[in-house]
């Protein structure tokens, strides 16, 4: 099974992916 | 169901950082308002500036979500003028998931993005070309039909 290492922190976040040359992958859930 | 699957994470991480939002917590609202939040799983793929690049809703099982992750990054690039990690966005969505809902987009897109690193390539009609031969019932089909026309 894979362990996707989502963050919570959206500006750090986006700091990362700035210096990583990455994007950004947001996905919004309802746990229910 | 469709994020334990490895090949799912690895579609995401070889392009991303994942950030997660629940959207029953209140210390979220104020973000998922900024963003007009309405359905659930509710996908954005960022630059790192916060603008979004591509979007869906819904759930998708492992195959067609993998296929539309590949097709949104490769959005992402194709926006970005990488063009060259565009193709291999939509080359890999069309040589795994050539039989999901995502292909056609893939196909279609393929060529613009050729088009678009090489106006002189004859690349755009060919991969239309292709798109209509092969997915001649979708809407991508019908966003190229105007070069059907006599």
């Amino acid at each position: 099974m894979a362990n996707i290492p989502w963050v919570s922190d959206y500006e750090a976040a986006l700091e990362r992916a700035r210096s990583e040359r990455k994007f950004v992958f947001l996905d919004v859930f309802n746990p229910g | 169901m469709t994020y334990p699957q490895q090949a799912v994470a690895d579609a995401i991480l070889a392009h991303a950082v994942p950030v997660q939002f629940d959207n029953s917590k209140a210390e979220n609202n104020k973000f998922l308002h900024g963003i007009h939040h309405i359905w659930t799983p509710d996908i954005r793929i960022l630059y790192h500036d916060g603008s979004e690049l591509y979007r869906w809703d819904g759930f998708l099982p492992p195959p067609e979500f993998i296929a539309r992750t590949l097709c949104g990054f490769g959005m992402a690039y194709l926006r970005l003028k990488r063009f060259d990690q565009a193709e291999a966005c939509y080359a890999d969505a069309l040589t795994r998931f050539s039989t999901t809902y995502a292909a056609p987009e893939a196909l279609y897109y393929l060529g613009v993005t050729r088009y678009r690193r090489d106006p002189d390539s004859d690349e755009l009609l060919k991969q239309w070309d292709n798109l209509r031969s092969r997915y001649p019932l979708s809407e991508y089909r019908v966003k190229q039909s105007f070069k059907e026309l006599p």
